[in-house]
């Protein structure tokens, strides 16, 4: 019996003990990485949303979510960032719409919608109401179905970040090992999307006697349209002169911490997207290479574009019926 | 044990069927104004030297209220002859078989439109003397102004040729009109069009407006009504006549071609053969700045209808006793 009791409490111990050690491992943190997705801002609609209203009605309000799902703007770029919420697609002589202080147009705030993090792996969302207002309907008509069409446009900003292998003396006959390598003296890295709607997909690596060339490949992943920076706060519901569309500026291409020689085109230019994709290339001189070893280091690109990004959504306008 | 089931039964029954109130589009169909004899009334035989009635009921189907309309009936003068009209005035005492009438058409709120009963008493005269029987016709004529509203959504394009990059809330197209507006004459279909202005930052919009008589009877001009269901009779010029205007939006009146002889206003006018259309413009252009919307058409047609029905009545000769 003695023994019994003695095993017992053994059994107990040990149970704690391996609970207790398995559960400290979950205790650890985990790197979370955060510039993933194709995505940027989006526009969606709560469920309950009014589809269907009556003539004369008055400041009826619709809610619009706006979801932030990529990785811009971090809590330190969040002046950097600006957006707009507009709304189009109706006759405004039958039916007035408009945001808070009644206008079409509304700016988002970049501190509720600030991009996917480290602390927040969801994004922000904000929640903005329209307020519409239907005046009479014309004699004869029973139904006015206007498709109201919502617009984002935001500037926006993609950081790729490449690890890549450095090699000095690709060609040397000396026997070492090396960390890395270039097979042939080149080497094509595929990149996923970077937490924006515009991002670098290739990369490839060509190393010559005395340069290294990046070739980049970059991509409109969205739905969207990339716009010019400059025409973030122009009215959508107009159009886009086509020559003001897809240019991606190249803000900045460093290897390591240090930043390259020189691109085509440079540094602050902008590339322009053909059929929703675009190339670049940047090079560095394998002189100004400190180390005589192979390493990995990241090739960090970052691109800055304007974007814009719109929502359909039907609304029905009903005759009332008056007695 | 089976009172408590069909307690259940009817208490689910009344709880599934839910009291429900939609709203009906009253702007549909291709009826106007409706005639129909009451029962009997001509009856199929009546004898000479006696008094038989003539019940009519006028009914207006279509979704415009008429406020002048005339119903005229047409004996055979050397057989019978009017009395009076009964459950109603005759605002014309010297012409007994006629009478104007006012009807409320369709509503959401009266759906089916409003009805009138009208009575006429007819004495018979004598048959000749050789005849046995004699076939005369009863006709029954309605004349009346009616209008007919259309209103289709139309998109309006700024940017018809694409030159500038945006998404687009609807595609400019062709608008099929099928199943009347709740009037004989119908807008059978809508073609749109977008033209540059002279103005580089408009866009010129055009309809062509289709027009078809769906009903059985005859258009006449607006402003003959009266003169249709009288002996004034109807010059070749007041036939098939409607008046079309149309607007954009919320009072953008447009201007349309044809026009009536002499009338320098903005309203078309056609003279329908079959199937016909006018032209109508905005000539001042919408602003690109608007981009791309829906908006409404509002479509008039203005005009007289006129129809009628008929009965045959046989009046046999009295017994001679």
């Amino acid at each position: 019996m003695e023994q019994k009791r003695v095993f017992l409490g053994v059994l107990v111990i040990v149970s704690l003990l391996i609970i207790g050690c398995s559960g400290s491992k979950g205790n650890q943190p985990t790197a979370v990485e955060f510039r993933t997705g194709s995505s940027g801002l989006d526009v969606t609609f709560p469920s309950g949303t009014p589809q269907q209203i009556f003539e004369n009605d008055i400041d009826v309000r619709i809610p619009i979510q706006v979801e932030n799902k990529g990785a811009f703007p971090q809590f330190d770029e969040l002046s950097e960032f600006t957006g707009f919420l507009w709304v189009g697609g109706y006759d405004p002589n039958i039916l007035q719409a408009s945001f808070e202080q009644g206008d079409i147009r509304k700016q988002l705030d970049p501190e509720e919608l600030e991009g996917r993090s480290s602390f927040n792996q969801q994004g922000g969302v904000v929640l903005e109401s329209l307020i519409l207002s239907v005046g009479d309907l014309p004699l004869g008509t029973a139904v006015y179905e206007p498709t109201l069409i919502f617009y984002l446009t935001y500037l926006y900003k993609s950081i790729a970040s490449v690890p890549v292998c450095i090699d000095p003396e690709p060609r040397s006959i000396n026997v070492k090992d090396k960390v890395c390598s270039l097979t042939d003296f080149r080497k094509i890295y595929s990149v996923a999307p970077q937490g924006g709607p515009v991002g670098i997909t290739n990369v490839e690596e060509i190393i010559t006697s005395n340069q290294i060339i990046f070739k980049f490949d970059l991509q409109n992943f969205g739905t969207g349209q990339v716009i010019a920076r400059d025409l973030v706060s122009s009215n959508p519901n107009e159009g886009f002169d086509w020559r003001d569309l897809n240019r991606v500026q190249i803000e900045d291409v460093r290897l390591g911490d240090r930043s390259v020689d020189k691109c085509k085109p440079d540094l602050g230019e902008e590339v322009e997207l053909f059929q929703g994709i675009g190339h670049f290339q940047c090079t560095l001189s394998v002189a100004s290479i400190a180390s005589a070893q192979a390493y990995t280091t990241p090739l960090t690109v970052t691109l800055t574009y304007g974007y814009a990004q719109s929502q359909f959504r039907n609304i029905k306008i009903l005759e009332a019926i008056e007695i | 044990m089976r009172k408590w089931i069909l307690l259940l039964a009817v208490f689910l029954a009344a709880c599934t069927t839910k009291p429900s109130f939609t709203s009906e589009n009253v702007y549909v169909g291709t009826d106007g104004v409706s005639l129909a004899f009451t029962k009997n009334s001509p009856p199929a035989e009546v004898f000479e030297n006696s008094i038989f009635p003539v019940g009519i009921e006028i009914w207006n189907k279509g979704a415009y209220n008429v406020e002048e309309g005339y119903a005229l009936v047409n004996l055979d003068q050397d057989y019978m002859e009017p009395g009076e009209f009964t459950g109603s005035t005759s605002i014309f005492p010297s012409d007994a078989s006629k009478l104007d009438f006012q009807l409320m058409g369709k509503s959401e709120i009266s759906q089916q439109g409003d009805r009138d009963t009208i009575g006429l008493t007819v004495l018979t005269k004598p048959i000749d003397i050789l005849s046995e029987k004699h076939t005369s016709t009863v006709s029954v004529m309605a004349c009346y102004r009616y209008q007919t509203f259309a209103s289709p959504n139309v998109c309006i394009d700024t940017d018809p040729f694409g030159i500038r990059e945006n998404k687009k809330s609807c595609t400019v197209s062709d608008i099929p009109l099928t199943g009347g507006q709740g009037a004989p004459v119908a807008v059978t279909k809508v073609e749109v069009k977008m033209l540059p202005s002279k103005s580089q930052d408009k866009v010129v919009s055009q309809f062509r407006i289709y027009v078809k008589n769906m009903g059985n009877g005859q258009v006449v001009d607006a402003s003959k009504v009266a003169d249709a269901c009288s002996s004034e009779g109807l010059t070749k010029s007041d036939i098939n006549s409607v008046s079309v205007s149309a607007q954009l939006s919320n009072g953008i009146v447009l201007d349309c071609i044809p026009k009536r002889e002499g009338n320098g206003g903005l309203e078309g006018y056609l003279r329908l053969k079959g199937e016909d259309y006018v032209l109508c413009n905005y000539e001042e252009g919408v602003p690109m700045e608007l981009g791309t919307f829906k908006t409404t058409l509002n479509i008039a047609l203005d005009y007289g209808y006129m129809h009628s029905i008929s009965k045959d009545v046989t009046i046999r000769k009295s017994a001679v006793i």
